[in-house]
Formats: structure tokens, sequence, C-alpha cells
């Protein structure tokens, strides 16, 4: 009633009223406090300062030697161009050396038969769970100079030198390790959609497996490959985890979303300053420069994560078990910072230290019985549940609109709803707390005292991309004439894409409602600014990761607290995800595999 | 039908997870109208909650109907935002300058309870008035500043354990940094204050000039972390050889090393700080907020607070690890002046930020001191080379700031320190700061073939 009434005021048809409506939610939730904290702080000279501060040459070599005795140190750390180049080109590095790495591991599970569930979709599947703050820990925990599990194994087996990993390179190491698998699962669930016509018809006419995967499998590929760089660019670029945690060396800090967040993070309160918005300014500036060449690419490649096995490339003898074994070794790596969160959660005085003793299920009490964690766990799994929902209500009628309506609104959503991707989560959080705590100073909705409203809808906006994406492919596979025989019977737009189109596509939603779901509770840059450091109630308002954050901070032996906050909070967030799936799915009725 | 059900389903889990979010704190409390305190404070979380858990079990929460106590630990800056909005009752540890400056503009309520105030008198605590003689503020006790080191870490590099803090400035304690491990970790002081603080003693006890060559060449040895916390794990793993704690951090680093951590008394170095509390004006619960302090000053509190935090009580902890400590601390406490560092501590930090810790500016001096070390080391300069190198390295810097160029001296530091507080002006600081130094730093370099 309300909506006829708004749409004979407004006098237009049903489709241009959602999609104004669409528009608008996502301006407001997005543009408006970007151009907000833009056009508040931005100052020229700032910029101009941090745009020339290129060091050529740079500070530092990208590796030293020193001698101990008994060993070298080989001490990679990368060199220090300064803030803009250092982003560039960590991001440029670490996107192709994950593209590469992911297409090995691709090629390798497209060649494996029985072993792709679990090589090619478990084990990736796993690893691309993110672990804020834990992960990074578990990879200084292996490559420190002196107290590294590999440089300890290393020294136990007499070899004469160590490898030890820091700044820039250290960073870069995480982020590979972090990437690769979502990556994988990316590239893996597109090559599965290709036409197994193609790869046929490639070995009916002689051709082998070099031939089929360099001439028909990478060039049909190549719009996904080249929207996943962009995606791991964006990614490494907004990252702040990794230079936080190799923080101690200065090369490290050169960075622009640690330079952003360190400058806005003080003592003397939070404090947006010319420069900070000018940091900020500048990372968006990169990541618009990527999104307006490539996305082309990102809006023909919808990705999936999941996909069926529908083809199969025949990678035979000796070259063919080798690709196997090492593509099986790089997957297996990047679990290994999540197995060690793991093996955190269920032992305890494991800090830099290699002997830790079991503590079974001790942890995780500890977390069951303090309200202080049970609220974080809490808080965490309805804002996970309500952001998701609202995603998966707004994310269902952005594809809907982007894939079915057409037109200058329907290609404005496709934007806006790809936009999150590329705009780096530090300056989401801090645009947030400009426009808000701005506009609502000292009343009950000023982020200083509510903020888990900016936290929902910040959840909300960032992770759309991870819902929409998936459905439109999923809307592209499936025949309009039902929406259409709809459509002749009477119905209106809303009862035929939640009656007719919904359901139809209901298996993707399921899966990424779970995959949102995910990268929700994991969220860490907007969570850090909005909430600060938690109050130590059992009514307080923060999610797990900035307590995970403040454990660490306090004490370090909770790690392994912290750890099995996150595994547990994890697990409930991923079992109701899937009940509320399966209720779904039977009020759907429909029929199962 | 059946999707409308699962309509109803989604709007039923968003609009009660909404109204759980925003009414499950007020139903709580509303509960028998019980009387739930907010103390904002700068404790970590951890910490909060182990003082709220005693609080709670305590006779005068029960006297008082206190049914919960919230601690929630923000920044500095967004306290006055609590007290403007009535969400506040209590303040409880932080700087002296903050409650100073609380209670000038009128942010804190007068505790005015006689049970209280006579408490406070006889065991010692020290009592703040405003200019009009109203208790504005109250010690609750004391904590000291000084530095943990990890002696795995210093025989693994052959460094001699310093006792003061010239000693983590000396050639001696920088024989890792040659092998490219900085063997301090030295939080940023905007996001630290024990580095704040660390700042302030160096600069009063060692004087202005020779205090900044100190911090210069300590920042060169240091790795350059964003908190306190980041330093003080590192001194207990050993990824660090020493860093600036207040008495809390060093003692947990030492139990988190399992020993390998020792809090070192710095000799007549120990920074003292008070452990204040205040009542927030707007407070709709005085009588509980006093009976908080009252119970913060009684045996039971200091001891928690002695048991729970290492915060050196103003009754002698008999029979605790801290007797031993106030026995050390004794006579090594600097007499250190909380209201003149008030004048210029904003500056000092930013001054530090940019010439000091600057990622840019660091490596350079990394490399400086790297380089004069080496030399040294190997004879080809003396001790007076050296120091001499010194002074010109850290002497403070003359800046092009505002259009004028003035050296950074203390008067200069006063003057502008209000004035950083609007973050432009200290952006335009920090950057006149930084240029000043990267220039002076270039030229030092070349001049030892760097």
């Amino acid at each position: 009633m309300v909506r006829k009434a708004w749409r004979s005021v407004l006098r237009v048809g049903e489709r241009e009223f959602i999609s104004l409506v669409l528009l608008l939610v996502m301006i407001f939730m997005l543009v408006l406090p970007i151009v907000y904290l833009l056009i508040s702080s931005i100052d020229l000279q700032q910029m101009l300062e941090i745009l020339t501060s290129v060091k050529i040459p740079p500070d530092g070599e990208l590796y030293t030697v020193y001698n101990y005795p008994g060993y070298v140190l080989i001490y990679i750390t990368g060199a220090d161009y300064g803030p803009v180049v250092n982003s560039l080109l960590l991001s440029t590095l670490v996107s192709l050396v994950v593209i590469l790495l992911s297409m090995i591991t691709v090629i390798a599970s497209l060649s494996m038969s029985r072993a792709r569930w679990f090589f090619g979709y478990l084990l990736p599947l796993l690893a691309s769970i993110p672990m804020p703050f834990l992960s990074a820990y578990a990879v200084i925990h292996l490559f420190h100079r002196d107290l590294g599990i590999v440089n300890i194994v290393l020294g136990s087996l007499g070899m004469g030198f160590r490898i030890a990993v820091d700044g820039l390179a250290g960073i870069a190491l995480y982020q590979i390790i972090h990437f690769l698998p979502l990556a994988h699962l990316f590239l893996l669930s597109y090559a599965e959609s290709i036409d197994r016509g193609l790869i046929e018809a490639s070995w009916n006419l002689g051709a082998g497996a070099r031939a089929t995967i360099t001439r028909i499998l990478i060039p049909i590929m190549r719009p996904a490959i080249i929207a996943v760089w962009s995606l791991i660019f964006i990614l490494s670029i907004e990252d702040l985890v990794g230079p936080l945690t190799f923080s101690r060396h200065n090369a490290a800090r050169n960075l622009l979303s640690y330079q952003a967040y360190i400058g806005f993070i003080s003592e003397y309160g939070y404090q947006v300053s010319p420069r900070i918005a000018s940091f900020v300014f500048i990372m968006l500036i990169i990541t618009i420069a990527m999104l307006i060449p490539l996305y082309r690419y990102l809006s023909i490649s919808r990705l999936g994560v999941v996909s069926f096995k529908r083809i199969y490339i025949e990678v035979t003898g000796i070259k063919g078990s080798l690709l196997r074994v090492f593509a099986s070794i790089l997957l297996i790596i990047s679990l290994a910072p999540n197995i060690m969160v793991l093996l955190y959660s269920v032992t305890k005085g494991w800090f830099l230290s290699t002997s830790p003793s079991l503590a079974w299920l001790d942890n995780y009490i500890d977390v069951l019985i303090s309200p202080y964690y049970q609220r974080a766990v809490i808080n965490t799994v309805v804002y996970t549940l309500v952001a998701s929902m609202l995603i998966m209500i707004l994310g269902y009628f952005s594809a809907y609109a982007s894939m079915r309506f057409g037109g200058g609104i329907a290609t404005a959503i496709e934007a806006l709803s790809i936009a999150p991707l590329v705009i780096p989560g530090v300056a989401i959080g801090i645009a947030y707390y400009q426009l808000f705590h701005s506009v609502a100073r000292g009343m009950p909705i000023d982020p200083v005292y509510a903020p888990w409203i900016y936290l929902v809808m910040s959840y909300t906006i960032r992770r759309l991309p991870y819902m929409v994406r998936p459905l439109e492919a999923s809307l592209q596979s499936i025949p309009r004439s039902y929406e259409e025989a709809s459509f002749n019977l009477g119905s209106g737009v809303v009862r035929t894409m939640w009656g007719i189109g919904f359901p139809m596509i209901f298996r993707s939603v399921s899966v990424g409602l779970v995959i949102t779901s995910i990268h929700v509770m994991t969220e860490v840059s907007t969570s850090l600014i909005l909430i600060g450091s938690p109050a130590v109630s059992g009514t307080h308002p923060s999610p797990i990761t900035p307590v995970i954050a403040n454990l660490l901070v306090y004490d370090p032996l909770l790690i392994h607290r912290a750890s099995s906050m996150l595994i547990l909070t994890l697990s409930i967030v991923i079992i109701l995800s899937l009940i509320i799936s399966s209720i779904a799915s039977r009020i759907l009725k429909l029929p199962r595999d | 039908m059946r999707r409308r059900i699962l309509v109803a389903v989604v709007s039923i889990i968003v609009i009660a997870g909404i109204l759980l979010a925003l009414l499950a704190p007020q139903i709580l409390t509303q509960q028998g109208r019980e009387v739930r305190l907010v103390v904002v404070t700068r404790l970590a979380p951890e910490e909060g909650n182990a003082l709220r858990e005693r609080f709670l079990k305590s006779d005068i929460a029960a006297k008082y109907g206190i049914k919960d106590i919230e601690f929630r630990k923000e920044d500095v800056g967004k306290w006055r935002s609590f007290v403007e909005s009535g969400a506040v009752d209590v303040f409880l540890i932080g700087g002296y300058a903050v409650y100073n400056s609380l209670c000038r503009d009128g942010y804190l309520e007068p505790i005015t309870s006689r049970e209280v105030i006579s408490r406070a008198s006889s065991i010692g605590a020290e009592i703040y008035r405003d200019d009009k003689g109203n208790v504005c503020f109250i010690s609750v006790s004391r904590t000291i500043f000084s530095f943990t080191v990890n002696n795995d870490y210093l025989s693994r590099y052959s460094l001699p354990k310093p006792s003061s803090w010239e000693d983590l400035a000396s050639p001696a304690f920088s024989a890792s940094l040659l092998k490219g491990d900085p063997a301090i970790s030295f939080p940023m002081p905007s996001k630290s204050t024990t580095a704040a603080r660390t700042l302030q003693l160096i600069l009063q006890k060692y004087g202005w000039d020779r205090g900044w060559q100190i911090l210069t060449i300590i920042g060169a040895n240091s790795k350059i972390v964003e908190s306190s916390e980041k330093a003080r794990d590192d001194v207990a793993t050993g990824i660090s050889g020493a860093a600036p704690t207040v008495l809390i951090y060093g003692l947990r680093a030492v139990n988190a090393s399992g020993g390998k951590a020792e809090f070192v008394i710095a000799t007549q170095g120990l920074l003292p700080d008070i452990s204040p509390v205040a009542i927030a004006k707007n407070t709709k619960n005085k009588e509980a907020a006093e009976a908080f302090i009252l119970w913060l000053l009684s045996d039971e509190g200091q001891k928690a607070l002695a048991e729970l935090f290492y915060y050196l009580p103003y009754q002698l902890p008999k029979g605790t690890p801290l007797e031993e400590i106030y026995r050390k601390a004794t006579g090594n406490i600097y007499p250190y002046d909380p209201e003149d560092s008030s004048k210029w501590e904003l500056s000092a930090v930013y001054y530090f930020e940019a010439a000091i810790a600057d990622s840019d500016t660091n490596t350079l001096l990394k490399k400086i001191w790297s380089k004069a070390v080496s030399l040294y080391l190997n004879g080809s300069i003396s001790s007076r080379d050296l120091e001499a190198l010194v002074a010109k390295l850290g002497s403070p810097l003359e800046i092009d700031y505002k259009g004028a160029k003035s050296v950074f001296t203390k008067e200069f530091a006063s003057n502008i320190n209000n004035m950083l507080r609007s973050p432009q002006e200290a952006d335009l600081f920090k950057s006149a700061v930084k240029k000043a130094a990267i220039e002076r730093y270039s030229s030092i370099l070349k001049s030892l073939g760097g």
C-alpha cells in the first residue's frame, strides 16, 4: 500500500521504483560517507607530499646475509620505495604470484578425478576461512629469524643457513598464503563452467594437455583471470593485518593502508586529519583506477565459489604427477596458518615456544563461562545473521535488477554492488565514523554509543559483492521463460523475482549465505575502527575481532583463548547458516540432490 | 503461502536481531531497578573484567545495590562526549594531565562523601582539588614506569644488561642492530601512555637537549611498534631485548616468558604515576560512584589493585611480590613533575614521531647509527667523536613551521602545544619536523660515507 502510494507520487513503474530505492540505499551506505570524508578533510598539500614521497633509489636491500657462528642468515625484507610505490609494487607482486600459483593449482585440480573434491575444493575452502590476526601471527611463528619453526627445524637438521622473512617480504608471503585459496576457488569455479565440448573437441582433434591448456582453457578463462587478479590486487592494497603484523620493520609501515589506520588511532582520540584523508583518497584513486578499465571483466566474470565437477583435463606422465604433487603442497601450505590456529585453540603455553601442552577443551570452556566473551560471541552471531539476511535481500534485489531490468540505473546498481570490493575497509570505517559522528554527535545513535548500527551497515555493504556475484552467475544460467510466464499471468516484479527467480537460484543463495556469513564475522578494519576497545561487561557491543585484538594485546598467552573463541564462533555461524538454508529450502519445497 | 512464511522468517530474524542488540542492555539493567555503574577507563578489558568480578562480590556493592559495573576502555579523546551524554559515572586510570583538564573544564563532579575523603586521607592517598577547594579526583594507587629486558635475547647478541635509560642508548647495546635486529621495541607515544611517559621522564631527567639525544639513539636502536602491549610481547618472547614498560606489563612479560624476561628498576630513573579516579559530571549514580571509590580505597580494594594489576597501593602490600619491588624502587624514583610535562607533552610526542619514529626518518637514523657504531667498534672513531656525532644527530632540530624558522626548544614546544590539538596543525608540524630531520640525517649520513 505504502509502496503503491510512493510509486504514484513518483509516477514510476515497479522496476524503476525498486531500482531507485536500491540506488538510494547504496548511495547512503557507501557513496555518501566516502564523499563526506573526502570533502571535509582533503588537503592538496598533504596529497602532493604523499604522492611525491618516492624513494629512488629505495631504502634497504631486497635481502641481506648476516654471518652467525655456525650458520648464515638470509634475511629477506624487500626494499622501501615509499608508501605509494610500496603499496603498488606489493599488490602487483602479490596478485601476479597468486594468479600464477592459483592457475597451477586449478589446472592440477582439473586433472584430478577422485581427489578433486578434497584438494580442489575442501582444502582451499578451509584455507580461505579468514582467521584475522591469528593466521598472521602463525606466519611469524613459522618464519621468525630466531624463533620461527622453520629456522628451528633447519637448526636441528644442522643446516648451515637460516631464512627469515620480514618487512614487505613478510607481508607479501602472508598475503600470498592468505589469498591463494580464494583465487583458486574463484578460478576453479569459473573453469568448471566452461563448455566441456570445447575441451573434448580439443582432445578429439589430437591436441595434448599443454595445447588444450594454453590454447583453449586459459584464453576462455581470461576474463576470470583478469577479474581475480584485480580482486587480489585490491584485497592486497587494503589489507591491514599483514602490515600490522610485520610493522616492526620500517618498510612494512610505509604502506597506504597502515598509514591511514595508524594515523586515525591515537591515545588522544580518533583524529581524521587531512593527511589521513589523503591516504584514504589515494587508495581510492588506485582502486577506482583499477575498477574502470577492468570493470568489463569484473562484470562478465560472475564468479561462483563451489561448482559441480564438469570438465576434466588429462595431464599424464611424470609431469602430470609433479604438477599434482606441487599443487597439493601449495594448497596444504596455504592451509598451514589455519591449522596452526586450530592447534592454538587446543593447546596452551605455545607462545613462540616449540613445546606446547595439550589443553583439550579448556580454552573453549574459558570462553563459554566468561560473560565478556559470551557477549562477544553472541554479538558476532547476531550481527552476522542480521547482516547476512540484509545482504541476501539487498544482494538478490541488486543481482536481479542488474541482470533483468536493463538501462542506466541497472548499470549503476551493478557498478555500486561491485564497488565495495574496491573501497578499502579502512576508508569505509573512517568515513562512517566521520559522517555519522558529525551528524549524530551526542545522540543515542552516535557511533560512539551505538556502534553496532554502523557495524551492521558496514558489514552489509562491504560484503554485498560476495552475494551479488554468485547470484548474478546463477540468474544468468536460468531460463527466463518461467519469469515471463509469471508476468503474463499478472504477477508483479517483486512477486515474480521472489516467487519464481529466488527458489530457482536458492542453492547459490545458500552457498553465498555461508560465505558472506564467514566473511562478515571475520571482518577486521571497520570493526576495529568503529568499536575501538570493547567495554568489559556482559552487555558490551563488540563482535569478536576487536576482542581478539584486545586479548592479544592484553596478554600474549591468551592467543589460545582467542583462537578458541574464533573457532567456536565460526562453527556457530556456519552451523546456523546451514540450518537457515535447510529450513528455507524445506519451506520453498526444493528437491534434494 | 510458504514463500510468505520464508519472508516472515527472514524478517523476524532481522527484526529480532536488531531489537536484541538494541534492547538487551536496557532490559538487563532495568530488571529490579538495579544500579549499574559505567566506568570509563584506560584499563584493558581483561583488567576491567577482573576488577568487576572482585567489586561485585564486595559488601559495599551489595550495600549500595550495585548489581553491575561496566568498564569501558575508551580513548581519552572520547571522554568528554561521554560526560556530555551522561553515559558515564566514573573515570578510572589515565594520566594526571587528562584529569586535570577535565577538572579545570568542569567535566568532573566534586567528590563530597566525608567517608571517602576521610579514608583517602587516612591511607595517604593523594587528593586533588580545583580552585574552589572541591575534591576533583583522588589517586587510589600508584605505579612505576621503567623497562623490561629479555635475558635470552641479551645473551644471544652478547648485549650488556642495561641498568639505566642511558645504557639503552650506548654503542654496546647496539650490537644486534649491526645484525639487522634492533634490540629495543619502542611504542609510538601517541598510541602508548608508557612511551609518552618515558619521553617525559628522559626529557626531565637528562634535560631537554641531552634528553633528545638519548631518545634519538634509543629510537635508532628500536623497532617502532604501535602499542605498549606489542613492545611487552616482543620483550616477553625474545623478539626484542628491551622495552619500556609499566610495572604490570613488565611483570606480565616475566610470567609469559617463563622467567626469561626481567623488570629492571632503572637507576634513579623510575617514573612514578598516579592512578586517578573521579566522578563524571551528569552522573545519575553519584552515591554508587562514591561507594565504588570507597571500595577502591578500602583494604579489600587496595589489595585487589595490588594483586590484579600490581599497582602500588597506599598500604604496604606485605607478603606479596610487590613488597620486594617497593624495597628496590625506594630511592630510584625520579621526582617527576607532571605539571611541567603537561605544558609540552603533545609537542614532544609529535616531534618524536616525526623526527625519530617515522618510518623514513627512523630508517635513516638506523643507517647512521649502524655506521657510527661499526666505525667506533673497529676503532676508526673515538668515543669523543661518537659523542659529538650523537650531539649533532639528536639535538633539537631547527624547523620551518608556519613561515618562521625556530629551534625546537622547550619554550617553543610549550608555546605550540595547545595548537597541535588540531589535526591540521599536527599534520603541518609533523611535516615540518620530518623535512628538517631528513635534511639533517641525510647530510650526516653523507659525511659518514653512507
